[in-house]
């Protein structure tokens, strides 16, 4: 009895000295969760206090900016539970995979028709933005299409090449009529290169390649094969069409027919990163993320466009948008924050600090002559990529696909038949919730 | 006040703290995920407000659980799941707890050597099998190729359907051993040394010790280890996170491709990540279902008579 | 008295006794091994095949002809590509920008090559493809020295090797082997006769320092860089990860053993229907427990209570101790676990205590709480592992800026979407599992050997 008296009161005096009670002024508080790195949170909150001066003067009131660091992993978990209990902050930073659950859940904000909207119109807004950033945010729920967040991070991959590996094969890429000194350019090429520089005896392959759907789409993007796309407000999937039959059928050649990729998609094998930071694979295609470590380890590596399929060089998309949440009491001012996020002052500042991707044109005009080439290689590249699926399930969409891809990659199902089977249950599991007319 | 009422009274005493708590935090949701399995909520469902912005469907989400292959082979992989690790557990704890029970040397040390396992997350130990089992480069793989085993030099283990869960579960019980031994321990040790010592007495060896003292003396926390074990086995998701992509890899059956290591934990978390609440509690009833039956058969087989 | 055939069998049987456990626990603790080597690696190399230092290598083969200076001059390997070219030259600073002087050679397929030995320092050049010079601005090209000085004059041979890292350099010339000395900082240096006055084939073998490799490869960086880390207040989420830990165990351990006496012991009305009712709810998957208690800690968190509310007292809701504590205190495994051992007491030692005129509290204190010692022990351990490394629950009934926020959720903070930081994560677990190792290290001893000595039973 004694033990549990005790450590009852234990806990309540421990209770008691927990957070400091919040200071209670007249200021307006703007909650902001934000998923960064130590690094880029850093930043982030230096370059944004200059926001709060800028907001006092404008709206006439005392702004204090509230940014709060959320770890990736359980973010979408955080905030389902926050909405659950109406507790969600102002703006949050969410992944363009998150996005579109919480559009169609009707949590946030539409920007377009908000007030403070930089504008002038949607048309001409979008056409300041790269493409595929951009793109995520613009959602098409029933038949209206609105701007739900305002991209504030971008990114895709590129080919990294090793440097050092291509110089030990170079005699052997000579002699295949290959230069050594440079990456390849289109496919065809980069399939002469990669067979050059496999060595299977020695464990060394051309190329290390990822399985899932979004690190495939660098191959379905330049042979221009749509995933799944919205005609006359209904949702069709159109993988298994011959563009994205034959995209895959590349990649697939590339592991059984030209045996060059180390096989670093199966389950379980070594990485495509970290085959290539050990000098096994000798490309990879990789993002900026990669930049630094791959420095940091000591690779003598290059980094290149995706070489050009039939629709040229073209990659995926990834990043995240800012967006603001219905439940919130400053709109105006939670806008005026996204736009301070996205101008291109901020952006400029943010890549120069950063070795990243701006997500305006305008910022990447400014700063591409000054950044690092290899930087500079993915802002060209960022341009090119192409908006992947926006829809609420995506992440069910790419367990769906990626089964049936990695099927056909182990010679267990001829490509067509994979992607015919992955498009039956896309269309049952998945567009069949989406093609329902959304309830008023 | 008869013997039977006061024990009652006095019984309900004790277990009031711990029946408030269990009735609030357990037994409510329990409730209310019954009433969220005859709903279904959409895409479009109110995100502030799911729960309650949800169609009732009957006994829709169960029909449609009931009609899925995947759900039958999750449920299939899970008792194969819990066949490869169940009896590897108990042996390899009560081998551990015997043979740490000696008067040896040193037993302090691999005692803690082999609980620490159970200390460490789930991520690193994934990271870890991933760089022993890994096709080519995998630490297996490599001593395959130095003493010349092609059968270990071309193994894939993670990356071939057949061979993925028993990987898995080989990490795991590895991983958890260290626990049940500590629980065999903690049994050991309460038992008599008389009785040991009358047993020598009548010339019994160390088999025969093993087969009618310690097995019999031990057998609770066999089954708790067994029911445990079943409900690990229904639960198991963290380690087919930790150590697969997304259950994989994937294999063709029947015609349905499906996830040789994604047993109905992680078909479970699939669905809550999809959004589907009212799918996803049915799924967790019938899973409910299943447990408690194979609960009872299993205390029916290995219930103790009580030591009079 | 034991023959010596007994005591060999023994010693012999001891030895392959510790043998099997040694590898055993090597094998389960490969993970920790990994986890404290990346905890000290260079950030960025966490997954770099490097765990030991390259102690001792040997170079490539070199040529000196007789007046020649080793590492003067450099090859290097000129690649163009020019599809359908007929002929293609390098000219530069190396060759008075002659445009006619260097010709590369084609294996076909448009690319051409030419291997020339350059000095070392900065070049420019520009390749001239059929008499055309190539567009642009001329191309730069560095050839960096190389760590091999040697020079080869008047029949004697000076072999001198430059490389800081280095602890002794042998030069290696058809089967011989010569020392060199150290005559300078990181400069090592000997002296041969030639004898024949032709060419000379050499290679050195180099042994480098274990610490300056070790000192390339580990850090001790990522601690200081996770202990100045204001993102990362240590202390803080180590002191609320050990009173959720310790709190959750005690609460634990005595709901679980009042409940589990009952059920070995008492008989009572629906003891089996509650027993198996909890039985059953033990084996819902938890996930579906998850969001409703959230709800609920938030509910009763704001419920009205003499004029204010416990979530306002800081008693109970989200960001507070109870709140991360009171949900998991319903531990069916615990009763369970309880019951089971405190059944294999025997039931005569309750009669005759009840004889003796004993209540129900003195049959748990003087019966059960000191025989089941060793198992309450071991319920407070698994409870405090269990919320020592519980992460999804304490990440969301903390808001983001709470300072009750715990271990697990700080540590989370270097997995990004893309990139983990292991090295930076792995510094941090190690101040994680180290206070648990060095607690369960102690708590063995207490709790497995101590008990059998002094129990009451047999």
């Amino acid at each position: 009895m004694k033990i549990f008296v005790s450590s009852l009161l234990v806990c309540l005096c421990l209770t008691g000295c927990g957070r400091s009670p919040s200071v209670s002024d007249d200021a307006v508080t703007l909650t902001v969760w934000e998923t960064y790195n130590t690094e880029e949170h850093n930043v982030f909150v230096k370059l944004t206090e200059d926001f709060v001066p800028i907001a006092e003067k404008e709206f006439g009131v005392k702004v204090r900016l509230n940014i709060q660091r959320v770890p990736f992993d359980g973010f979408l978990s955080k905030l389902k539970t926050a909405a659950l209990t109406h507790t969600t902050p102002d703006i949050a930073r969410v992944d363009i995979g998150d996005m579109p659950t919480l559009a169609y859940g009707k949590a946030l904000l539409a920007l377009d028709k908000a007030d403070g909207f930089e504008g002038p119109d949607l048309e001409t807004f979008k056409n300041k933005f790269v493409q595929a950033a951009i793109g995520s945010n613009l959602l098409t729920i029933g038949n209206v299409t609105h701007l739900y967040g305002i991209p504030d991070q971008t990114t895709c991959v590129a080919l990294y090449w090793n440097r050092e590996v291509f110089r030990k094969k170079a005699q052997k890429l000579a002699a295949a009529g290959l230069n050594p000194l440079e990456p390849p350019k289109t496919w065809d090429d980069f399939i002469r290169y990669g067979r050059a520089l496999t060595d299977t005896a020695q464990q060394e392959y051309g190329f290390g390649m990822d399985n899932s759907l979004w690190w495939t789409m660098p191959f379905y993007n330049t042979y221009a094969a749509p995933i799944i796309e919205l005609v006359r407000g209904v949702w069709k999937y159109r993988l298994a069409e011959d563009s994205g039959v034959a995209a895959l059928q590349l990649k697939v050649d590339l592991y059984e027919k030209h045996q060059l990729e180390a096989g670093a998609w199966k389950p379980g094998a070594i990485g495509a990163d970290q085959g290539f930071m050990n000098g096994k694979y000798a490309m990879i295609l990789s993002g900026p993320w990669r930049l630094e470590t791959f420095r940091q380890s000591g690779v003598d590596y290059g980094v290149a466009l995706i070489p050009a399929g039939p629709a040229g060089t073209s990659t995926n998309v990834g990043g995240t948008n800012m967006v603001i949440f219905r439940k919130t009491k400053h709109p105006k001012l939670a806008l005026a924050f996204l736009n301070y996020v996205s101008s291109n002052d901020h952006q400029i500042r943010w890549s120069k600090t950063l070795n990243q991707i701006p997500v305006r044109l305008e910022a990447i005009r400014r700063v591409s002559p000054e950044a690092h080439p290899y930087l500079r290689t993915f802002m060209e590249q960022m341009q090119t990529a192409r908006p992947r699926p926006n829809i609420p399930n995506y992440f069910m969409l790419e367990t769906i696909v990626n089964a049936e891809m990695e099927l056909a990659l182990k010679g267990a199902k001829p490509v067509p038949a994979a992607l015919r089977d992955a498009g039956k249950l896309v269309e049952r599991k998945i567009l069949a919730q989406l093609n329902v007319l959304r309830p008023s | 006040m008869d013997r039977k009422t006061r024990d009652t009274i006095v019984s309900y005493v004790f277990l009031s703290p711990f029946l408030v708590v269990f009735g609030i935090f357990l037994l409510y949701p329990i409730l209310y995920s019954l009433l969220l399995s005859f709903q279904k909520n959409t895409i479009y469902s109110d995100f502030y407000n799911v729960f309650a912005d949800m169609k009732f469907v009957g006994f829709g989400n169960y029909a449609a659980l009931l009609g899925d292959p995947e759900f039958w082979w999750s449920l299939l992989l899970t008792f194969y799941y819990a066949f490869l690790t169940i009896p590897a557990f108990i042996a390899l704890s009560l081998l551990l707890a015997l043979l740490l029970n000696n008067r040896l040397p040193g037993r302090g040390f691999f005692r803690s050597a082999f609980f620490l396992p159970n200390v460490l997350d789930m991520l690193v130990v994934g990271v870890i099998w991933t760089l022993i089992y890994a096709p080519t480069y995998g630490l297996l793989s490599v001593l395959g190729r130095a003493l010349k085993i092609d059968v270990l030099a071309e193994s894939a283990l993670m990356s071939e359907p057949w061979t993925a869960l028993p990987a898995v579960a080989f990490a795991m019980v590895l991983k958890g051993s260290g626990f049940g031994m500590i629980l065999y321990l903690t049994a050991i040790q309460n038992i008599p040394t008389s009785i040991y010592e009358a047993a020598e007495f009548d010339g019994a060896g160390w088999w025969d010790k093993l087969r009618h003292i310690t097995w019999p003396l031990v057998k609770p926390i066999t089954l708790f280890l067994i029911v445990t074990g079943i409900l690990g086995a229904l639960n198991a998701f963290t380690e087919i996170y930790a150590m697969t992509s997304r259950g994989g890899p994937n294999v063709s059956v029947m015609g349905n491709t499906v996830g040789a290591s994604r047993i109905s934990g992680f078909y479970l978390y699939l669905q809550f990540e999809d959004g589907q609440y009212g799918y996803a509690a049915a799924v967790s009833y019938v899973l409910l279902v299943v447990a408690i039956t194979v609960s009872i058969i299993n205390v029916k087989i290995f219930q103790p008579k009580r030591i009079k | 008295m034991r023959s010596w055939s007994d005591w060999v069998f023994l010693i012999l049987r001891n030895l392959l006794l510790y043998v099997a456990l040694t590898v055993g626990s090597l094998v389960v603790l490969m993970p920790l091994f990994w986890m404290l080597l990346t905890a000290f690696k260079e950030q960025g190399t966490a997954l770099k095949n490097e765990f030991l230092p390259e102690l001792r290598r040997t170079t490539g083969p070199a040529a000196l002809a007789p007046g020649e200076i080793a590492g003067a001059f450099q090859a290097h390997t000129f690649f163009h590509t020019a599809p359908g070219a007929e002929r293609v030259t390098v000219a530069g600073t190396f060759n008075g920008w002659n445009a006619g002087a260097e010709a590369l050679t084609t294996t076909g397929g448009g690319v051409f090559q030419k291997t020339l030995r350059l000095p070392v320092g900065k070049h420019e050049y520009k390749f001239v493809v059929d008499g055309q010079w190539m567009d642009g601005p001329n191309q730069a090209l560095d050839i960096p020295p190389s760590a091999d000085r040697t020079e080869y004059e008047g029949g004697r041979v000076r072999f001198v090797y430059q490389d800081p890292a280095a602890i002794a350099v042998t030069a290696l010339v058809d089967d011989k082997e010569i020392p060199l000395v150290k005559d300078a900082e990181s400069r090592w240096s000997a002296e041969m006769l030639a004898a024949g006055g032709g060419n000379v084939t050499y290679r050195f073998s180099v042994r480098n320092s274990f610490w300056a490799g070790l000192k390339s490869i580990y850090t001790l960086g990522n601690f200081a860089a996770i202990a100045g880390s204001p993102d990362f207040p240590f202390g803080r989420f180590f002191i609320n990860s050990m009173v959720v830990g310790t709190v959750s165990g005690l609460l634990t351990v005595i709901l679980c053993t009042l409940a589990g006496y009952v059920f070995a012991v008492k008989d009572f009305l629906w003891k089996d229907k509650l027993f198996y009712l909890l039985l059953s709810v033990m084996m819902v998957p938890g996930m579906i427990f998850f969001v409703p208690q959230f709800a609920l800690v938030n509910i009763i968190g704001k419920m009205p209570l003499f004029g204010t509310t416990l979530q306002e007292m800081r008693i109970f809701g989200i960001n507070t101790y109870l709140g991360m504590i009171v949900p998991h205190l319903a531990n069916v495994f615990g009763i369970f676990l309880m019951r089971q051992y405190i059944e294999t007491i025997p039931h005569s030692l309750f009669e005759a205590a009840r004889m003796d005129g004993a209540n129900e509290y003195h049959e748990l204190t003087k019966i059960v709480i000191p025989l089941s010692m060793p198992i309450m022990v071991t319920l407070f351990l698994l409870t405090f592992l269990g919320q020592w490394s519980n992460f999804l629950w304490q990440l969301v009934v903390n808001t983001p800026d709470s300072a009750l926020r715990t271990l697990p959720v700080g540590l989370a903070l270097f997995k990004g979407q893309y990139l983990t930081q292991w090295e930076l994560q792995m510094a941090g677990a190690c101040f994680s599992i180290v206070p648990v190792a060095v607690l369960f290290v102690f708590a063995q001893r207490y709790f497995i050997e101590g008990m059998t000595q002094g129990a009451v039973k047999g």
